[in-house]
């Protein structure tokens, strides 16, 4: 796990700028739902943005109303330009604090989109690897209102890449520490 | 000419993993759910009133005095489903040893970033059971 030069808050620990370590309550953080990017079928969606590390990942709670869904978002090495959100390669981790969702992935937008891709049911308890190079869509498809974790790290080996589907001011909204 | 090797998305349920670290110690559960080889792991701890992990290091060079010593650690943290955990941490191992260190009560729906740099012990300070998802990433 030894990272040589890491970089950290834009400095390295070569030239010790080490931060303290600090906590946020999920309470504290501002809600951010949609429209992401003018999508107004995701706006029930509850993103609560916890920590995140700028330009590596983050990590945060989805909470969604039973047959809420999140909008297709890829991890694909290329943007094909049919996804709602454009991430490039990432690997992200879902677990399932409450509730039943179902992931939809695969290649094509539209099955995703419909939900007659290849499939993926959750439930309480269950760990979700996402791995780089698919399309995504995950809905609340129980009876109840679900909550899980999430947290998204580029995959190894890629750069950051342009990501689409994120306007700057939606950035700062999602991670309002940014500006502090 | 693409570099990604497709994996396809899997799923694995707490009840189907075994505990990975405290095996043989009563009340402490560490179950690894998901690792990827050279990002890192996410998983899931438990933890009865007053245990306590031992101290691990994520500080650049490592002085042999934690019971672990990891590196500086790039992504590091928990975020809390149940009960109440102390975070002891500091440069001073015997401080955060014995709890006398700067440190960080955290209670249900707090997300704690153990940034790189430190000496750190969590410890379950409240009176039930307690539980926290963790990741730990490390890109190289």
């Amino acid at each position: 796990m030894y990272v040589k030069n890491m970089v950290y808050g834009g400095a390295t620990m070569g030239k010790s700028k080490i931060k303290r370590p600090y906590k946020v309550n999920i309470n504290d953080v501002r809600s951010v739902g949609g429209p992401y990017g003018g999508k107004k079928d995701v706006n029930s969606v509850v993103l609560r943005p916890l920590i995140e590390i700028e330009g590596l990942g983050d990590m945060g709670a989805a909470i969604l109303e039973p047959g809420m869904t999140t909008c297709t978002f890829s991890g694909e090495e290329e943007d094909d330009g049919k996804s709602d959100h454009y991430y490039g390669p990432f690997h992200e981790f879902y677990y399932i604090i409450c509730g039943e969702f179902t992931l939809y992935w695969g290649k094509g937008e539209s099955k995703v989109r419909k939900g007659t891709s290849e499939k993926i049911v959750l439930k309480p308890g269950d760990a979700l690897h996402l791995t780089p190079g698919w399309k995504y869509r995950c809905q609340n498809t129980g009876v109840a209102p679900g909550m899980f974790l999430y947290g998204m790290a580029r995959a190894p080996g890629f750069e950051q890449v342009k990501q689409r589907g994120f306007e700057e001011s939606t950035i700062y909204y999602l991670y309002p520490h940014l500006k502090r | 000419m693409s570099k990604l090797k497709l994996e396809l998305p899997r799923k694995v349920n707490i009840k189907e993993v075994k505990s990975s670290i405290g095996k043989g110690i009563p009340g402490l559960s560490t179950k690894t759910l998901i690792s990827v080889k050279g990002l890192g792991e996410v998983g899931i701890c438990s933890m009865e009133p007053r245990m306590r992990t031992v101290v691990f290091s994520g500080e650049e060079e490592d002085d042999g005095k934690s019971d672990h010593y990891y590196g500086p650690f790039h992504e590091f943290r928990y975020y809390i489903i149940c009960g109440e955990f102390t975070l002891y941490w500091g440069k001073d191992e015997s401080k955060v040893r014995k709890g006398t260190s700067e440190k960080i009560v955290l209670k249900p729906g707090d997300a704690l970033h153990l940034t790189p740099g430190w000496k750190y012990l969590v410890k379950n300070t409240g009176v039930e059971s307690g539980m926290f998802f963790y990741q730990m990433f490390s890109h190289k």
